[in-house]
């Protein structure tokens, strides 16, 4: 048996030169491309003998068609039902039965698939995960797909009918991006294009996005990285290289005026949502409206806590957030009132507090409280393999570097206060912007008019 | 013939030479041997005042968890001040030392730290999780929360409207009022897992009253450190000597739970929530002590009845009938004897029959195959080192094995426990405690689409709850 806790993997890399005390942060890999284009990187990581083993395919909901939104999610789904020499319910009983765990997820720009497992087993999350690459048609039927169809209706209905304020992110995208835009839609999808949703379908969808020079396949925990990559290749090197990829690409856009929404739901309080419209993932500005968030909206000290919730006392919580994808980005920020408060009244001081920020930098205090929190969080994500390979397809997709982690966090150390105004003042515009309110059934008057 | 396989070989060969050779997959990969895994001891010592300190130190990111965790919680709130250990907990994270309320939290949001009070049934724990780059300022705060807490009157008028609106909100949750209904009726309302804060309980707690609590129940005799992480013991002990030494007095804290009544009979609860696209299902009954010789038994059966993805429960309400995104069951382990429950949100309009399903699993699982069984001890098993991977997972851990009271071996004598289990004893602990004839059962729907339907399954007498008298009338608020 291996002794517990030996690893010591070299993250922090003295980096020598005027700032030695300063480390460079880094996930050590290797990165191959096998002759079919799949991609390949490799993290070694033996803090216990377990491994994760991760699959991007470049593809989310700002790839459907039109009248066929939450396919790629609906998809996603269909990739756990077997495939060629998988039967159905296999891929999880034959993951269970080596101690495995697995899961999906689907974004508006990439599906995730990944096995966490004990390391001797690799071999058979790579014979999964190449099975339903290669050979997913051949298990295919119109019967999985209405399995999984009503599954993701009862997904939706979960997350979005049946929760409190569930249907304001289906809302806000619908007004915020315009018709034709590939963010317009919810990922989850709506009703009626899930039940159109066809097995040819399937198979068009499969033939066009899931083949391997589509995909990143990432491999992190206790492994020895030149016997793994002969292991991919036993596993990969089968599958044929499909066509190429085209992108999506978003129509130039600028959100004009202020769209105002109201909706009624089933809420005991009042919430506003403001959605302004930001830069993409990773570029110039991303980074800024990320630290204008936390400054907004982290913490009691953030000014607009403070102001509603800790000195006023008119909302029951706020929050803001920069939401970058590869197409774009979205600012959001919420405020839920506090019984009897109109959300006039809270977009007011939000809107006030908001332009203080665009005039006056943040202190450098309040900067570095966020750039702090932000270095703790990278700390805690590089203890995890689940983490440390998702963080590596992040970059790799978005920034095209998987060693992106350093850049990344030099983006926040690189910082200054005017920087934060500037951004704040370029992208926070109150004339620009979709203002959602849901409110109790019956209390319109409660909304901002 | 022969020129022909000839012919044949020849095509193989050619076709070998352009393609890639193809994978054998006509059955799945046999795993190499596990490589296993050896959990080191957790370590004790005390401080010069007595104080316990466990620890376990965790290198590769350098990172650390302290918590100081005190005997006495939630079940310690008078009857007419419930919600009391919570205020406490709340009120702990508003100023401590020289630093109001948002001074604290400026210097915890500039460390980059964690560090929360909380409050749980039978606990209260001040948690930190630090760098350890910042492990002596982040002590530092510690200290204060700990020992200096400031417990202002206007923080705690803040957190008690704030307390009062999360109740008003609670009413707007189909998942809350379903669960909290559930533990009222295997518990009885006025036990420490079912009971609720109200307007009135909230508004009867003074600043008087969380100090005494907090001079109770947050002692150097009834309190311990749990150390995890990239420190070594003479370091953090010396850490603590300095900021901890001079801590002295208190007593330990009693916590008495009493255990739920078995469950009797099979009554359904019908509450209605008009509109409701999903139905909140519980199914349940009182269960049984984490020391039970039975449970490893009773972790396989229920991963084989709802705790995996392959799951009966699961494979049948999702995966074979589409009823739902996901369907689960689980087994409370608190100090005292906890619950047994099976849940899901099911679609309106298959209700019943969901329900109808529901019984079929609750009552089939006493019967289970060899396949299953290997399935999930190895699930369990082989699977087991992923808690010990991070430091989280790790403090979480030693922390239920510190709670339990479990065997020092416990860690390492895990998987050989799981893997001795029989077919014979996991049927048999679903024989003993899952019960279909005498069990709660809760749901949270549109009545006027789902009661017609659950009447006709004919399960047992029905009572029809308002949300009201689940979780109380809401709040009065200006």
């Amino acid at each position: 048996m291996k002794p517990f806790f030996t690893l010591l993997f070299l993250m922090f890399v003295a980096i020598s030169g005027i700032r030695a005390q300063e480390k460079a942060l880094s996930i050590p890999h290797t990165v191959y491309t096998l002759d079919n284009g799949l991609t390949v990187i490799l993290h070694e990581d033996r803090t216990v003998p377990m491994v994760t083993v991760n699959v991007w395919y470049h593809v989310g909901s700002s790839y459907e068609k039109p009248k066929r939104t939450g396919f790629a999610h609906l998809f996603e789904h269909i990739m756990f039902e077997g495939s060629g020499n998988v039967k159905e319910g296999d891929f999880d009983n034959l993951l269970e039965a080596v101690g495995g765990n697995n899961n999906g997820s689907t974004t508006q720009d990439r599906t995730d698939y990944y096995e966490t497992l004990p390391a001797n087993a690799l071999d058979l999350a790579l014979f999964l995960e190449s099975d339903r690459m290669g050979y997913l048609l051949e298990a295919m039927s119109p019967g999985k797909v209405d399995g999984q169809r009503d599954v993701v209706k009862n997904e939706r209905r979960q997350n979005t009918e049946n929760r409190p304020y569930g249907i304001a992110t289906q809302t806000i995208l619908e007004n915020f991006y315009p018709k034709g835009h590939p963010y317009n839609w919810p990922v989850i999808g709506y009703m009626d294009d899930l039940t159109a949703a066809s097995y040819e379908d399937v198979v068009e969808f499969f033939k066009k996005y899931y083949a391997p020079n589509n995909a990143v396949l990432v491999i992190a925990g206790d492994i020895e990285p030149t016997k793994t990559i002969e292991k991919v290749k036993h596993w990969f090197n089968e599958i044929p290289r499909g066509e190429v990829v085209t992108r999506p690409t978003a129509p130039a856009f600028e959100l004009i005026g202020e769209k105002k929404l109201t909706v009624e739901d089933n809420v005991q309080l009042p919430r506003l949502y403001l959605a302004y419209q930001t830069p993409a993932l990773y570029t110039p500005g991303d980074a800024e409206m990320d630290v204008a968030a936390d400054v907004l909206a982290k913490g009691k000290n953030s000014r607009l806590y403070k102001r509603l919730v800790y000195e006023l006392q008119i909302a029951q919580n706020v929050s803001a957030y920069q939401n970058g994808n590869a197409l774009g980005g979205m600012f959001m920020v919420m405020a839920t009132a506090r019984p009897g408060i109109k959300l006039t009244q809270l977009q007011s001081i939000i809107d006030e507090e908001i332009g203080k920020l665009t005039i006056t930098p943040p202190t450098e205090r309040e900067v570095q409280r966020v750039v702090n929190q932000n270095e703790s969080r990278i700390l805690r994500q590089m203890e995890s393999s689940m983490n440390k390979a998702d963080m590596l397809q992040s970059y790799y997709r978005f920034a095209g570097n998987p060693d992106w982690l350093n850049e990344d966090f030099s983006r926040y150390k690189a910082l200054q206060p005017s920087d934060i105004s500037a951004s704040a003042r370029q992208y926070l515009n109150p004339k620009k912007r979709v203002v959602l309110s849901i409110v109790p059934k019956g209390k319109a008057d409660l909304a901002v008019q | 013939m022969k020129a022909v396989f000839a012919f044949f070989m020849g095509l193989l060969l050619t076709a070998h030479s352009l393609v890639a050779q193809k994978a054998d997959r006509t059955k799945p990969p046999v795993s190499e041997a596990p490589r296993g895994l050896i959990v080191p001891k957790v370590e004790q010592f005390t401080l010069k005042n007595g104080v316990k300190v466990y620890y376990l130190q965790k290198t590769g990111v350098p990172h650390v968890s302290i918590t100081v965790r005190s005997n006495g919680g939630t079940a310690n709130d008078p009857e007419a001040k419930i919600g009391l250990a919570t205020a406490t907990a709340m009120l702990m994270n508003d100023g401590a030392g020289n630093r109001n309320a948002l001074e604290l939290s400026d210097e915890i949001d500039y460390l980059g730290i964690i560090l929360q009070s909380y409050a749980s049934t039978d606990e209260m724990s001040v948690g930190l999780f630090t760098p350890v780059s910042r492990l002596d300022a982040s002590l530092d705060l510690m200290r204060d929360v700990v020992l200096k807490p400031r417990f202002e009157a206007t923080e705690w008028q803040r957190r008690q409207r704030e307390s009062l609106v999360a109740l008003a909100q609670a009413h707007d949750e189909a998942r809350v009022i379903a669960s909290t209904a559930f533990n009222q009726l295997i518990y009885g309302k006025s036990h420490p897992f079912a009971r609720r804060a109200s307007e009135s309980t909230l508004k009867n707690i003074s600043i008087a009253d969380i100090q005494g609590f907090y001079r109770q129940t947050i002692t150097a005799a009834n309190s311990s450190f749990l150390v995890v992480g990239d420190v070594s013991k003479e370091t953090i002990k010396a850490k603590l000597e300095a900021r901890f030494g001079l801590w002295k007095g208190g007593t330990v804290k009693k916590v008495t739970i009493s255990d739920p009544s078995k469950t009797t009979g099979r009554t359904l609860y019908l509450v209605d929530k008009p509109g409701a696209v999903q139905t909140e299902l519980r199914f349940g009954s009182a269960g049984v002590r984490r020391n039970t010789p039975d449970y490893f038994a009773i972790t396989i059966m229920n991963t084989i009845l709802g705790g995996s993805f392959s799951s009966r429960l699961n494979q049948n309400i999702r995966e074979t009938h589409g009823y739902a995104y996901g369907a689960n069951s689980g087994f409370s382990f608190p100090r005292s004897v906890g619950h047994f429950i099976a849940s899901s949100a099911v679609q309106t309009d298959v209700t019943d029959k969901a329900v109808n399903e529901f019984m079929k699993e609750l009552t089939n699982i006493r019967n289970i195959s060899d396949d299953e069984v290997t399935r999930a001890r190895n699930y369990e098993a082989l699977g087991y080192p992923e808690n010990f991977g991070t430091v989280n997972a790790l403090a979480a851990n030693v922390s239920e094995k510190i709670t339990h009271n479990l065997p020092d071996n416990y860690f390492n004598t895990y998987v050989p426990n799981i893997l001795a289990l029989t077919k014979a004893q996991i049927e048999r602990a679903a024989e003993q405690y899952v019960d279909p004839a005498n069990m709660v059962v809760v749901m949270v729907g549109d009545l006027s689409k789902i009661r017609v339907g659950v009447e006709a399954l004919n399960l047992g007498p029905i009572k029809v709850l308002t949300k009201e008298e689940v979780l109380g009338a809401i709040p009065v608020l200006k």
